[in-house]
């Protein structure tokens, strides 16, 4: 474990503080000339003229500065693994930095060094989409971190989910999260957090005993927003959450990408608004490739199909078609049907939908 | 003046001889019953004399005792009136034999004299004709139920004074005629038909499958999408009831009391479907007088229990002991009695708690830890025993009314008994296993052996559809049906990836 300089251990200690909100932390450390002047002691002066600040709060952040408090809490986070990076450190990344409201902290979990990797890239998309969508997105994932992209994401379903299974194998995933690391939302989603914390890198700006709120969730978008050299949105409704990212990114001046959807698909909205406005459309990995500048490695081959499997793809072709209408299509029985499908999802062709409905995923 | 009758209570599904003496002496009238009589027995007093007296017989003014040995076991049921009247009769008139203990009597008294009919006849006759009895008089109306037991004469009367004139030799009744069981000749009337199902085809394949192989089945559907429907259907499909099993069966049923007149014995699969309030006791036995319950009747049927994940946790967890050995065995403190119970287990649920996850037409509101929450009910050991999770999806109007022709249940019954018939003569040599499901880890690896490449064809199907290591056996065993159903005598690889589209909620589409 690295060794915190006084000043870092200053903005520790400060955002460890619970009696602040943000903004004053963030005025207190404005008003000192160097933060490790803190462990001299605050005033109410610090905190501005028209700030009202309780003669209690003061009271209880000078008690823990002066007594010593930094070290308790370094000694938590340590034996948690937990690595902080301040606003101030060596390490902090220049491109949080260039953003209007930055984070004053970072706690880390994992590789830190995935922070300072020459490609990220970020992945985001909504909980609930069309399978073919997840596939597609997992596609994408495995495809680019195989290329050394370190890719940038949440941790909730859906998406996010499937962009860290694409990834995790390449060890090239970020995840930030909304919440403090004793509180990981979604809870049920703890397990994948503990295995990025092994393979990959786990970030949040909120102290690991920060409980989740609906609040947290645009600001983490904005970090998601600035890590990454872009953005690729995959699915986005009317009135996602994820489309806050998609305007970070744009407000940082980075390239938004976006899958386009058809009229009328509900988890397709909010992208194909993006894509009117400033992103661009995105539909193949190349896209991306190009541009972050790298050239791919020769994509590999599906396996071959046999006659009988190509015969059955062409069928299934661009539209989503049910089981029955196949079977009336191909002529074949339902026995004879049901291999063919499971091999061609076992290939990699198409997916199987909730809802006895198959669709091409190439 | 003392006689003896014998007459038969039951415990769990067996009778045991109840020896009930009657005892008339001098002293202040009254009428005692001693021996461990429940409450039904006791009351029996009033019953015995009102009968006996409007039956135009003299009931003694005496001191009447009455004993039913053995004395430490409870006897529960109204079986007992007709012995004790005939009893009382005996000891205070004549005309009877000496002995009249070669004969059972078994029999609920009406007021009138007239004989009621009880549950459980057909169970008791086969314990006491077991033991070597040979003449019965049982109620009119329990005939039928007990003209299947060969080797036995029994007498149905209608009333107290019949069953006391066939003893005296006055009026003999005429013994009642025997019938056979003969499988073919059965009229089976299945309300309903699997030709009524429109399209659905994956659905009705699995559902075949499941039946060949006697494996379990869920069904995962949005609400009206027909699940109830085709779970009605299985009966309609499964092989006859040989006449073993239609007897149990039958035992079973009559324990229960649920049998009525006509039906003499059950030829039809039983179909069960518990609500989702059911109690344990309900579903898997027991209550004080320990009685079979709703898992035991739907011995040699179906059990379905619709809408699955909102039964009580506890209540499912129970079925797990009896899904895999066929018995339930119910423990009291006064009792302790086995009941079988080897059924299919035909599940459903929709994917989600709104219903609507995956329809194309309607929006599902739940989050993902609702949904999980939903499907964690159904405990992972209780899945590993649901061989075949299948989809079915929302009906289409259009279906509903198109008169495309479907397979009705006797074709799909034709195949089913084909398949059925290979596998009993795969595993003849095997006690306890009579098909594919039953199959343990031994048997796969003696039965099962699969190809390289099918092997193969296993291992990318689990890594690429990220299936739960414990479906490896399930999938085996269902392409074993399979390959049954088109009589190959290997697993070939298009069973193995048949068997593999079958694991819906270990892939985690819904």
């Amino acid at each position: 474990m690295r060794k915190y300089s006084d000043d870092e251990r200053a903005v520790i200690v400060l955002d460890s503080f619970v009696g602040l909100t943000k903004e004053q932390k963030l005025r207190v450390l404005q008003s000192v000339s160097r933060p490790a002047d803190l462990f001299g002691g605050v005033s109410e002066e610090l905190f501005g003229k028209n700030k009202k600040i309780n003669d209690s709060t003061i009271k209880a952040l000078n008690a823990l500065l002066l007594s010593g408090g930094d070290r308790q809490i370094l000694s938590e986070l340590e034996k948690d693994g937990t690595e902080v990076l301040t606003c101030i450190s060596d390490g902090f990344p220049d491109k949080l930095l260039e953003i209007s409201s930055p984070p004053m902290i970072l706690y880390c979990k994992g590789n830190i060094g995935l922070l300072k990797e020459k490609y990220c890239f970020s992945i985001v998309g909504s909980r609930k989409t069309l399978p073919e969508v997840l596939a597609r997105t997992r596609e994408f994932s495995e495809r680019l971190s195989k290329e050394g992209v370190v890719l940038v994401t949440g941790l909730a379903e859906g998406v996010d989910a499937e962009v860290i299974k694409g990834s995790i194998g390449n060890s090239s995933i970020i995840s930030v999260l909304p919440c403090g690391f004793k509180h990981v939302y979604p809870e049920y989603h703890f397990r994948m957090f503990e295995e990025i914390c092994k393979k990959g890198l786990v970030v949040s700006e909120y102290n690991p005993d920060v409980i989740c709120k609906p609040y947290f969730f645009p600001e983490r978008n904005r970090i998601i927003a600035a890590i990454g050299d872009g953005v690729l949105v995959t699915s986005a409704g009317k009135k996602s959450g994820t489309s806050y990212t998609a305007d970070f990114a744009n407000e940082y001046g980075k390239t938004v990408f976006a899958f386009p959807y058809n009229i009328g698909v509900p988890s397709g909205e909010g992208c194909n608004a993006m894509i009117k406005e400033y992103a661009l459309l995105c539909d193949d990995v190349n896209d991306i490739f190009f541009h972050l500048g790298i050239t791919p490695a020769k994509k590999t081959q599906k396996q071959a199909l046999t006659d009988k499997e190509a015969m059955v793809f062409s069928i299934i072709g661009e539209r989503e078609i049910h089981m029955d209408e196949l079977i009336e299509k191909t002529g074949m029985k339902i026995f004879e049907l049901t291999p063919v499908l499971t091999m061609l999802e076992i290939k990699k062709y198409i997916v199987k939908n909730p809802g006895n409905t198959f669709s091409s995923v190439s | 003046m003392l006689a003896k009758v014998v007459g038969y209570a039951l415990n769990g599904l067996d009778g045991f001889r109840v020896d009930v003496e009657v005892d008339v002496h001098n002293g202040l009238p009254g009428f005692d019953v001693v021996g461990l009589p429940d409450l039904a027995v006791k009351e029996s007093r009033e019953r015995v004399r009102s009968a006996v007296k409007n039956s135009g017989r003299n009931f003694p003014a005496t001191k009447i005792t009455v004993n039913l040995a053995p004395a430490e076991i409870k006897k529960e049921g109204a079986y007992l009136d007709l012995p004790i009247a005939v009893g009382i009769i005996k000891t205070s008139s004549v005309g009877f034999p000496e002995d009249i203990t070669d004969y059972v009597l078994l029999g609920e008294l009406s007021l009138d004299g007239s004989l009621r009919s009880v549950p459980g006849i057909l169970p008791l006759l086969i314990s006491a004709s077991k033991e070597g009895y040979k003449n019965f008089i049982i109620p009119f109306d329990n005939a039928k139920e007990a003209s299947y037991i060969e080797n036995i004469t029994v007498y149905a009367a209608k009333n107290l004074n019949q069953v006391v004139d066939h003893l005296k030799k006055i009026r003999l009744m005429d013994p009642v005629e025997k019938r056979s069981y003969d499988v073919d000749k059965q009229e089976c009337l299945y309300p309903v038909d699997l030709a009524l199902v429109k399209g659905q085809a994956t659905a009705k394949r699995a559902l075949e499958i499941a039946v060949s192989g006697g494996h379990n089945i869920i069904f995962v559907g949005p609400p009206g999408s027909g699940k109830t429907m085709l779970a009605k259907c299985i009966p309609s499909i499964m092989p006859d009831m040989d006449f073993e099993e239609a007897l149990e069966t039958t035992k079973i049923h009559s324990v229960a009391g649920r049998l009525n007149a006509n039906d003499g014995i059950i030829r039809m699969r039983p179909f069960m479907t518990p609500h989702h309030t059911a109690t344990n006791v309900a579903l898997v036995g027991g209550s004080s007088s320990v009685k079979p319950g709703l898992i035991s009747l739907a011995h040699n049927g179906v059990l379905f229990l619709d809408e699955m994940p909102e039964y009580p946790r506890s209540t499912l967890e129970a079925l797990r002991q009896p899904l895999e050995d066929g018995v339930i065995t119910v423990s009291r403190a006064r009792a302790n009695v086995s009941f079988p119970a080897n059924f299919m287990l035909c599940g459903s649920m929709n994917p989600c708690p709104c219903g609507n996850f995956g329809s194309k037409k309607q929006v599902c509101k739940c989050t993902q830890a609702q949904i999980l929450k939903y499907k964690s009910k159904i405990s992972g050991p209780l899945l590993d025993r649901i061989d075949l999770q299948v989809e079915v999806d929302s009906v289409e109007y259009s279906d509903l009314v198109s008169d495309r022709k479907e397979e009705s249940s006797a074709a799909v019954k034709a195949r089913v008994n084909r398949t059925r018939a290979v596998q009993r003569e795969r595993f003849k040599n095997e006690p306890n296993v009579n098909t594919n499901s039953d199959m343990g880890e031994k048997q796969i690896k003696k039965y099962c052996k699969l190809s390289e490449e099918c092997e193969q064809i296993l291992h990318s199907a689990f890594e690429s559809m990220s299936l739960s290591a414990r479906a490896r056996s399930r999938i085996i065993k269902v392409a074993r049906t399979i390959a049954d159903m088109e009589l190959y005598e290997e697993i070939q690889p298009s069973h193995i990836l048949e068997a593999v589209g079958y694991r819906l909620l270990d892939k985690g589409i819904l």
